[in-house]
C-alpha cells in the first residue's frame, strides 16, 4: 500500500515537471532568447502614453536588446500573413511605448505559425508620425464620429467585421 | 497635436485597414459573431504569450538568490547561463524545472546549515568559473 502511494506521489512529481517544460517553452522569437523582459501585457499592465501625438497603446512584449537599443513585440492571431494595418499599428505602438522606453529601435509582429518580421526603427518619433500621418488622422475622424468617404475594396470587406452594417454599394453582407 | 483626441495604437491600425469599418464600431456596431469568436481567442492567445514571457524570463535561482542575493553578481551569472545554455533546450528546460520543482524545498530545511551553504557555494563558483571560460 505504501509502495503505491509512493509511486503515485512519483508519478504525479513527473507529471508536474513535464507539464512545466512543454508549458515554459522558449520566447516565439529565438533571437530574443536571453534578453530581458522589461514589459508584458498580461491583462492588468498600464498603457504608454505619448503626450506629444495622442497616442495610447499597450505593447505585447518589450525586450532589452542592449544598451542603447530596445525592442517592441506585437503578437498577431493569425499565420502566414501581416497586412499593412499590422505596420501602422507596430508604429503607432512604437511612438506610445518611447514615452517611457525611448531607445526602443527595433519592432517584430510575431505570428501564429510562429513566424515573424524584423522592422529596424532608428527614425525619430516625429518621423515615424509622419509616416502614419494619415491613419493618425482616419483614426481621430473615426473617433470624433466624422463618417470620411472611402472607397470599398472587395478583398477587405470580406473580412470585415461589421460589413453587416455597412451600405457601400458592392458590399457582400 | 496636442488638441487632438486621443486614439489608440489598433484603432489606428483599424483606420489603414479601413476608416468607415472603425467608424461604425465607434457607432457601436458589434463585430459580427465569427470576428468576436476570433478576436477573443487573440486575447486569450496574447495572455498566455505574455505568461509564457514572464514565465521565461522570470528570476527564480533560489539556492543563489538565499546564499547571495537577487542582484548579485553571482546570482546574475546563474541566471544569464540558464537562459543561454539550459532554456534553448527541452533536456535544459526539463533540468531547470525539476531545480525549481525541489529547489525551495532545500532551501527551506537546509538552507541555514553550515555544509549545505559551503557545497551550494562551491557548485555555484564552478559553474560560474565554467562560464566565465566559456
Amino acid at each position: 500500500m505504501l509502495e503505491l502511494l509512493i509511486l503515485g506521489i512519483m508519478l504525479l512529481i513527473f507529471a508536474m515537471v513535464i507539464w512545466r517544460v512543454m508549458s515554459t517553452k522558449s520566447p516565439p522569437i529565438k533571437e530574443l532568447n536571453g534578453k530581458k523582459l522589461l514589459y508584458a501585457d498580461s491583462g492588468g499592465g498600464k498603457p504608454f502614453f505619448s503626450r506629444e501625438y495622442h497616442i495610447q497603446s499597450k505593447p505585447d512584449l518589450i525586450y532589452r536588446l542592449n544598451k542603447e537599443s530596445d525592442a517592441v513585440v506585437e503578437y498577431k492571431h493569425r499565420e502566414k500573413c501581416i497586412y499593412p494595418s499590422d505596420e501602422v499599428q507596430l508604429l503607432a505602438t512604437v511612438i506610445a511605448a518611447r514615452s517611457k522606453y525611448p531607445n526602443i529601435n527595433v519592432g517584430y509582429i510575431s505570428l501564429a505559425d510562429g513566424t515573424f518580421q524584423k522592422y529596424e526603427l532608428p527614425e525619430p518619433t516625429s518621423v515615424l508620425a509622419e509616416r502614419i500621418s494619415l491613419e493618425l488622422r482616419s483614426a481621430r475622424l473615426a473617433t470624433a464620429k466624422f463618417n470620411e468617404p472611402v472607397t470599398p475594396d472587395p478583398a477587405k470587406c470580406n473580412a470585415c467585421s461589421v460589413r453587416y452594417a455597412c451600405n457601400y454599394a458592392g458590399v457582400e453582407a | 497635436m496636442g488638441t487632438e483626441p486621443w486614439v489608440n495604437a489598433s484603432e489606428v491600425g483599424q483606420a489603414k485597414f479601413c476608416p468607415h469599418s472603425l467608424y461604425l464600431q465607434k457607432h457601436g456596431f458589434k463585430p459580427n459573431r465569427e470576428a468576436s469568436i476570433v478576436m477573443r481567442k487573440g486575447t486569450q492567445q496574447h495572455a498566455r504569450n505574455a505568461q509564457k514571457a514572464i514565465v521565461v524570463e522570470d528570476k527564480r535561482c533560489y539556492i543563489a538568490t538565499a546564499l547571495y542575493g537577487v542582484d548579485h553578481p553571482n546570482t546574475i551569472a546563474l541566471r544569464q547561463w540558464r537562459d543561454t545554455h539550459l532554456t534553448p533546450h527541452w533536456w535544459g528546460r526539463l533540468i531547470t524545472n525539476g531545480y525549481y520543482g525541489f529547489s525551495p524545498l532545500l532551501t527551506k530545511y537546509f538552507g541555514h546549515t553550515r555544509i549545505f551553504r559551503w557545497v551550494a557555494k562551491w557548485l555555484i563558483k564552478r559553474i560560474t568559473r565554467i562560464k566565465t571560460n566559456a
